[in-house]
Order: structure tokens, then C-alpha cells, then sequence
């Protein structure tokens, strides 16, 4: 939806409900909605100044909202799972309404009130939010960015970051922000990820003594003697996930005196990795990469069930906004 | 604004919990004042307590249809087909005749979502649903009026204003 073409509609309508006298009160109360739209909107119409001279006589029929009723019917329709584009987005634009006309009315404090404790109340509800968003960010383009309606539409606005946000911890703790932030909207990494999670709560960190050789711009066959001088190395650790940004065709070889087997994890597979080494590629990223004290484990799962550590690094496309 | 479907191919609210949380909460709500769509509609509330039906059951917030007896759900799935369906169904056509209808939600991930207003104020959001490929009847319900408010009227206006207020829809057919 256009936000130009709805807030010209609104005054098509004030036109139209003015040209006739109001004896209903609720068309008073639209008429001074439409007023309020539209003297708050950033982007026009203009409002003929005959409109904004009913103003007092349209205040005094409308009379005043319910905010009351209006935050029980809110509560009613976030605490159900009905089409959200129905009766819930009828009651915030009730709610919208409500503020518009507080402001026009000049009760400025009551209007704040409301909508702080309106937007308390969709901050405990952004899953019912996020269907919303589209219209949220419509509505926010048709009122001025830090008026009390704003306020409301811009918790809806942010409801997708706040799920994902309130997702976080559940999904991991105590981990770097960028390997936690690849498990959104990748299903196998956090599925991938969980179980290494999961496997290390069963030891305790320490070096491994296994490094990972980075050479930019090498084929695989350079793996063989990769490690044996290097610009770049990092140490894997038992217990942990290292986290590791390189660019493409790059090549990445784990290697040390321990005795381990060293897997490989994509989206599209897992397996044991050949040569211990990966070449990073167009859409290879992310990469899982996972150590394991193990010399005879058939997989990757077989490995973290038998209880013997694990080490693991997550590759991915440097500058890619892969995350 | 296009469609490739009519309204003869919108089927109805899909899931008996879907069906009856509707009759529970908006069919039986004396506040909706159904009658004006439904003239025979009576006391429908009352009726399905008498079939059997918990008071208590059916106003919850959130009426289930596994909380009830089997002789409520019978009841109360039964009204959905006799008498909430049809009257949506009307509400759609009536919609349809006079391009009183909006796009409301146009993101296809979750299946676009049109908004259709009767006659009688009834308002229907239908949504396409990709797999399988359908439109359904997500719900059904009359606008929000003073309780007291028994005026028809009203409940119409109010409806055309939430159609404009949501949709790209500018007046056609009011």
C-alpha cells in the first residue's frame, strides 16, 4: 500500500463527511481522526483551513476514547492466533485513532500514557506483531517520527529484531555474536551447532595442539605442505567453536601431532574432510569444521557420541553480509 | 490488484478449532449483532448452552473445541455451517458484486490477503494458500461497535472505514 495514496485518502473522506452536517457522533469522531492524520502527517495533504475551523464543535461531539476497553480488546486479540490482518489490526488502528484525536484534543499527557503502556504491551507480543510490519512501516512514513502514534508502530516495526533477539539465548550463550548470529535462518547450522554444544558440555576446554593454516589464493594440492610455513594460523581449542572469516578460494587446513579425525559440515552434507584441508568457494559459507579425538568414528555423529572431544571452526566468506 | 480467482473458489475457514473459536467468539457475541446478517438468527448463544454447551467453555479466550463435549462441538460446528458460512459466504458475494474489496497483506511468503465487506457489515479476510494451492476464509467477523449500538448502519460504516483504513481500496461500491 502506497503511504502518498492513503493519506490522500484520508482527505478525500474529511471532504466528504464535511460536506454534510454530522449528526452521528461517530462521524464526528472520524472526521476529527481524519483531521488528525493528516495535520500529522510529514508528507500532506494540506488541510483547508474550514476543516481545521470545525475542529472544537467535532472534539465536543466525538467526546473522548475508552482507553480502558480499548487495552482489553488489545490484550484479547494479542493473546489469540486469528488472522493478525483482522480484527488485532483493527484494534491498533482503534488505538491509533485514540492517540490522534488525545493530541488534537491537547491532552498530550494522556496520550503519552497511552502510548507508552500500548507499546509496553506489544513489546510482550512481537511474534503477533511481525505479520504487521509492512503496514507499520507504511503507517510510520505518514506520521511524524517522533510523534505518540509513531511510537506504537515502530515496536511493531522493530518486532522481527526483538524475536530474534529473545531467540538468542535460548540458542546459544556465552558464544561470539557472529557465530550466534548464523544460525538465523540456517536450520542446519543451529541444528549442527546444538549438537556440538551439546558434546562439549562433556569436557573440558584445553589446546588442542591442532592448528588451522589459512593461504589465500592456493589450489587444494598446496594442502600437503600448508603448516609448514604459513602467514596466518589459528588453534583450535577442545571444547570450543572458533569462528574464522577468509576470503574466497582460500585455503584452510587444519593439522597437528594429535590424533584426531577432522570432519567437514555444510548445508548440503557431512563428511570426513579429505586432505584436512578446505578450499573456500562461491556459496560454500558457512563451513563447519570439527576435530575429533576419535581414529575410527564412520561419521561426524558417531564421533560426538562416543564422548571423546571435539574441537570445531566455523569458516565463512569474509565481507559477504553472509550474517 | 490482480486475482486470479473468484469468489466462488474462495473455500470456507479450514480446521474445526478455526470454525468453532469463530461461532464461539463472534457468532455468539451479542455485541457483533449477527441478527443483521442473519434474520433468523434468535438467541444462538442461549441455544447452544441448551444443546449442552458450558457457558464458561464458550467464553473463553480461547475456545477450543477439544475442551468441550462431543454434543457442543456438533452444535457449535453446525452453526458454523449453517449459519457463520453462510453468512460470510453472502458477505463475499455482496463484496465481489460491488468491488467493495482490498489487497491487504501483500506479502506472498505467508499467501497475499484480501479484505471483503458485505452488505450487512459482515468483514471476510481470505488469504491464498500455496501448498496446495487454495484461498480460504481466515475469518469472519463484524466490525467493532458500541454494544449497545443495535444500529446496522453503523456496523456497515465502521467496516467500510477499516476496509479504507487497511486496503488500497478508495470507495468503489460503498
Amino acid at each position: 500500500m502506497n503511504a502518498n495514496d492513503w493519506i490522500h485518502k484520508a482527505l478525500d473522506e474529511l471532504t466528504s463527511l464535511l460536506s454534510s452536517r454530522l449528526d452521528d457522533p461517530a462521524d464526528s469522531w472520524r472526521a476529527a481522526v481524519l483531521i488528525a492524520r493528516i495535520q500529522g502527517s510529514p508528507i500532506g495533504p494540506t488541510l483547508p483551513a474550514e476543516f481545521v475551523a470545525q475542529l472544537p464543535e467535532l472534539l465536543q461531539v466525538a467526546g473522548q476514547p475508552d482507553h480502558e476497553t480499548l487495552l482489553d480488546l488489545l490484550i484479547d486479540e494479542l493473546e489469540s492466533d486469528d488472522e493478525p490482518w483482522g480484527r488485532l489490526l483493527d484494534v491498533l488502528l482503534d488505538v491509533d485513532d485514540a492517540l490522534g484525536v488525545l493530541v488534537l484534543a491537547k491532552h498530550d499527557d494522556t496520550a503519552h500514557e497511552l502510548s507508552a503502556r500500548i507499546a509496553a504491551l506489544m513489546s510482550l507480543y512481537p511474534s503477533r506483531s511481525i505479520p504487521l510490519v509492512s503496514f507499520a512501516q507504511m503507517r510510520l512514513e505518514t506520521t511524524r517520527h517522533d510523534s505518540v502514534i509513531a511510537k506504537l508502530w515502530q515496536t511493531i516495526e522493530r518486532a522481527p529484531a526483538q524475536v530474534w533477539a529473545e531467540a538468542l539465548p535460548a540458542v546459544i550463550e556465552g558464544k561470539p555474536t557472529e557465530v550466534v548470529l548464523l544460525t538465523l535462518g540456517r536450520p542446519w547450522f543451529e541444528a549442527a551447532y546444538s549438537k556440538l554444544q551439546r558434546a562439549f558440555a562433556t569436557f573440558k576446554p584445553a589446546f588442542t595442539e591442532l592448528c588451522a593454516y589459512i593461504r589465500p589464493d592456493v589450489p587444494l594440492d598446496f594442502a600437503a605442505t600448508l603448516g609448514d610455513s604459513s602467514t596466518v594460523s589459528l588453534e583450535l581449542v577442545w571444547g570450543e567453536i572458533q569462528y574464522l572469516e577468509v576470503a574466497l578460494n582460500t585455503l584452510v587446513k587444519v593439522r597437528g601431532p594429535s590424533t584426531y579425525q577432522l570432519w567437514y559440515s555444510t548445508s548440503s552434507n557431512s563428511d570426513l574432510l579429505e586432505h584436512g584441508a578446505w578450499m573456500l568457494e562461491q556459496g560454500d559459507s558457512p563451513v563447519l569444521i570439527t576435530a575429533t579425538e576419535s581414529q575410527h568414528a564412520t561419521s561426524l555423529d558417531e564421533a560426538l557420541k562416543s564422548g571423546c572431544r571435539a574441537a570445531s571452526l566455523v569458516i565463512v566468506e569474509a565481507n559477504n553480509g553472509t550474517i | 490488484m490482480t486475482k486470479s480467482w473468484k469468489v466462488s473458489d474462495i473455500l470456507d475457514m479450514q480446521g474445526e478449532d478455526v470454525q468453532f473459536a469463530h461461532v464461539a467468539k463472534h457468532l455468539y457475541n451479542k455485541c457483533e449483532h449477527w441478527e443483521h446478517a442473519i434474520p433468523d438468527l434468535g438467541d444462538a448463544f442461549h441455544k447452544a448452552c441448551k444443546a449442552g454447551c458450558a457457558h464458561a467453555k464458550l467464553k473463553k479466550d480461547y475456545p477450543k473445541c477439544s475442551c468441550v463435549t462431543p454434543q457442543c462441538k456438533a452444535h457449535v460446528l453446525r452453526d458454523h455451517d449453517e449459519l457463520l458460512s453462510p453468512a460470510y459466504r453472502d458477505a463475499l458475494k455482496e463484496a465481489e458484486e460491488v468491488a467493495r474489496f482490498g489487497l491487504l497483506d501483500e506479502d506472498r511468503s505467508d499467501g497475499r490477503a484480501w479484505m471483503y465487506v458485505g452488505d450487512q457489515g459482515v468483514i471476510v479476510i481470505v488469504r491464498e494458500v500455496k501448498r496446495p494451492r487454495r484461498v480460504e476464509v481466515k475469518t469472519a467477523y463484524r466490525a467493532d461497535c458500541e454494544c449497545r449500538n443495535t444500529d446496522p448502519n453503523s456496523f456497515f460504516k465502521e467496516a467500510v472505514r477499516k476496509l479504507r483504513d487497511k486496503t488500497s481500496w478508495n470507495g468503489g461500491g460503498s
